[in-house]
């Protein structure tokens, strides 16, 4: 087993990797860009490299600075979490050309699965039901041609694409000239690779993944599923595992079908494979990741893996020690991801420093996050906060659970989607399992709730005492005859003088 | 000594009375007295709030975009004036000073531009999309609050902005 492994990212995948890595008794060397210095994962690490300045380019994307790190640090290994380097086949053959093991699969196996044209065609090859689709298309004629045998509605999709990018719907025959050459240029601009392809739209779908596992001796099981459905612009909000739409029989299948793509393509690791479901319940294959994902913990809190935990242990060379007849899902699981987003202002990000964060706990209840009273919210990255997930006997149980987390879960100073999860949570629909893939744009509908009378109240009675306890603080900051105890009277007056250029009353920092 | 602050919350305005009492406090809500517990949760804008035999949990906020207080996680916006600051604003609306209607659009989030859909001069209708900016690496729409006419664009596609920067005037 590794003595150390070099974490390559940030936030809440960077802790979660690290608590893996020191549960199996292993040191861990955190990297850090200059905005994330302060981050909860080099608190938690033994040892931290800075990498650079704030714009992943030039830190968290920079292979050969991270590779240095490891190497004057003496890790062993490098996990690159998800995003980032995670799903770089030169960055994992560059790891092992340096003598480092790439906590993740081989490099070809990124790479097949990472061009969605060569992908299908491999896991055909397999049985694996594909969604209907063409090939690569060179021009607009190929793709009216394809729409006719697909039938409309359809989607023309980048082969380099991925997390929601150089997609685009069509649904009549006179907008395919357009989509064609803007989603050729979009491909281009964002993956340096233009190549396009067109895949059947279907509606309503259910987007149900599955997750694998592959050791180094032969061994790949399936854990089970996890429904994905709750999305907004093909970015996943709500996850949860088992799926009310699978049941025993078309579970098999899919883990049968997760089996053998993995093998396909020479697998070795923790990998997802992403699936449309349609009203029939026929699953169809759409992409492999080739990563731990974000939701992984709603699979962990079913089965009771630890995802991290075995990614390590394969890639150290261990055999898994388990087989698939020892999975047994148990339970209902939920996850919530909590962004720095505004729900109620069409999800817009929300930058500023965190002046409080409490985080709900007891029963059933599990958060990922990185988060602190004093995080500083930036907009260099992606804006995920904490992933809260609660695990109940049946769906029932986790939904009751998941609404008294987020009650309990209190974060201020930046806007989060707490208050969305609560709505979701008490949507019928949802309630009854009934979703897809367009159930946020049918059910959700972006209005804060105004406060009841109560709330008003307690709202009202609660700013004007802020109010004196802000004015109280600012006249008891120390004078120049240094009271306060270790208190820096310059600061402090600076500190007036800026507070009385902008008003006295504003503000409560 | 008893402080005086007038409150608009949900488009309300209130006054209240403040009477500290020690931690405590006493406070005075149209002709009603409460009695209200403080706790401090930490060293930030954060406590408990006892309140007739109920708990509160507060947070105070402040952003570009004005004062929030989140009551057991309920985000409510709240504008708080001195007694004096609430009779200048009133004088001044009075007298008419206030400029009519315009308003100037700033940057949310720090980012950079990836669109501008209007032109000075055009009309746009309420929850019209405007702007386009990349943050987080997100497309964020900037949508118009109501209908309206620019009447000035400060940016163009590729532009870096920084949070609270000037983009618009609608009119």
């Amino acid at each position: 087993m590794f003595k150390k492994i070099l974490v390559a990212n940030r936030g809440e995948i960077a802790v979660r990797v690290l608590r893996g890595a020191h549960d199996l008794g292993i040191e861990v060397v955190a990297v850090y860009s200059e905005a994330d210095r302060a981050g909860l994962h080099v608190r938690l690490a033994e040892e931290a490299v800075p990498i650079g300045p704030p714009a992943p380019n030039e830190s968290y994307l920079n292979q050969e600075k991270i590779i240095e790190a490891a190497k004057s640090s003496g890790a062993e290994a490098i996990h690159p979490g998800y995003g980032f380097l995670s799903e770089n086949a030169s960055f994992a053959q560059a790891c092992e050309d340096a003598g480092l093991v790439f906590i993740g699969p081989p490099p070809s196996a990124i790479a097949a699965m990472g061009d969605k044209i060569a992908s299908r065609e491999l896991v055909k090859q397999a049985s694996v039901p594909l969604v209907p689709g063409t090939p690569e298309l060179s021009n607009a004629e190929e793709a009216i041609k394809g729409i006719r045998e697909l039938g409309l509605p359809v989607m023309i999709k980048a082969s380099a694409g991925g997390g929601g990018r150089g997609m685009r719907i069509v649904e009549r025959e006179d907008e395919v000239d357009n989509a064609v050459k803007t989603a050729r240029n979009e491909a281009q601009a964002a993956f340096g690779n233009g190549a396009i392809y067109i895949e059947k739209l279907f509606r309503p779908v259910r987007h149900i993944e599955m997750q694998i596992m592959a050791d180094a001796h032969g061994t790949v099981v399936a854990h089970g599923e996890r429904e994905c459905s709750i999305q907004r612009r093909h970015q996943k909000l709500i996850e949860e595992s088992p799926s009310m739409a699978v049941d025993e029989d078309l579970r098999r299948r899919m883990r049968e079908a997760s089996v053998n793509a993995a093998r396909a393509c020479g697998y070795r690791g923790a990998g997802t494979i992403e699936y449309l479901v349609d009203v029939d319940g026929n699953f169809y294959f759409l992409e492999m990741n080739t990563r731990l994902q974000v939701e992984h913990p709603v699979t962990e809190l079913v089965t009771g893996v630890d995802l991290v935990r075995d990614q390590i242990r394969v890639a150290a060379g261990e055999p898994l020690g388990y087989s698939q007849d020892d999975i047994e899902m148990k339970g209902w699981a939920l996850e919530c991801r909590i962004t720095a987003e505004d729900p109620f202002n069409n999800f817009l990000p929300s930058v500023g420093k965190i002046s409080f964060a409490s985080e709900p706990s007891g029963p059933g209840v599990r958060v990922d996050s990185a988060l602190y009273t004093g995080f500083e919210v930036t907009p260099y990255y992606d804006s995920l906060l904490a992933k809260l997930c609660t695990w109940g006997a049946t769906r029932q149980i986790a939904i009751e659970r998941m609404k008294r987390a987020l009650k309990e879960f209190a974060i201020a100073g930046v806007s989060t989607t707490i208050p969305f999860h609560l709505k979701v949570m008490d949507i019928p629909e949802f309630r009854a399992g009934k979703l897809d893939t367009d159930f946020i744009a049918r059910h959700f509908t972006p209005d804060p709730d105004p406060p009841n009378a109560e709330e008003a109240v307690a709202a009202i009675l609660g700013a004007a005492i802020l109010t004196d306890m802000r004015k109280r603080a600012s006249t008891q900051v120390p004078s120049s005859d240094g009271a306060g105890k270790g208190a820096n009277p310059w600061k402090a007056a600076g500190r007036a003088r800026v507070m009385s250029a902008h008003g006295v009353q504003r503000g409560w920092s | 000594m008893a402080t005086h602050y007038h409150i608009t919350v949900n488009g309300q305005e209130y006054e209240v009375e403040l009477q500290p009492q020690g931690k405590d406090y006493r406070v005075k809500l149209g002709e009603d007295w409460y009695d209200i517990g403080v706790e401090r949760m930490g060293r930030g804008e954060a406590f408990m709030m006892l309140l007739n035999g109920y708990t509160h949990r507060v947070l105070g906020e402040s952003t570009s975009a004005g004062d929030n207080v989140l009551v057991d996680g309920k985000r409510i916006p709240v504008v708080i004036e001195t007694k004096q600051q609430a009779l200048r604003r009133e004088l001044a609306a009075r007298s008419g000073k206030k400029k009519e209607g315009e308003q100037t659009l700033n940057a949310p989030m720090t980012g950079s531009i990836v669109e501008v859909m209007v032109t000075v001069d055009e009309e746009v209708k309420k929850g019209q999309v405007m702007l386009i900016v990349e943050a987080m690496k997100m497309n964020n729409e900037i949508r118009a609050p109501h209908d309206g006419l620019v009447k000035a664009v400060y940016v163009k596609k590729g532009d870096r902005i920084e949070q609270g920067a000037a983009l618009l005037v609608l009119v």
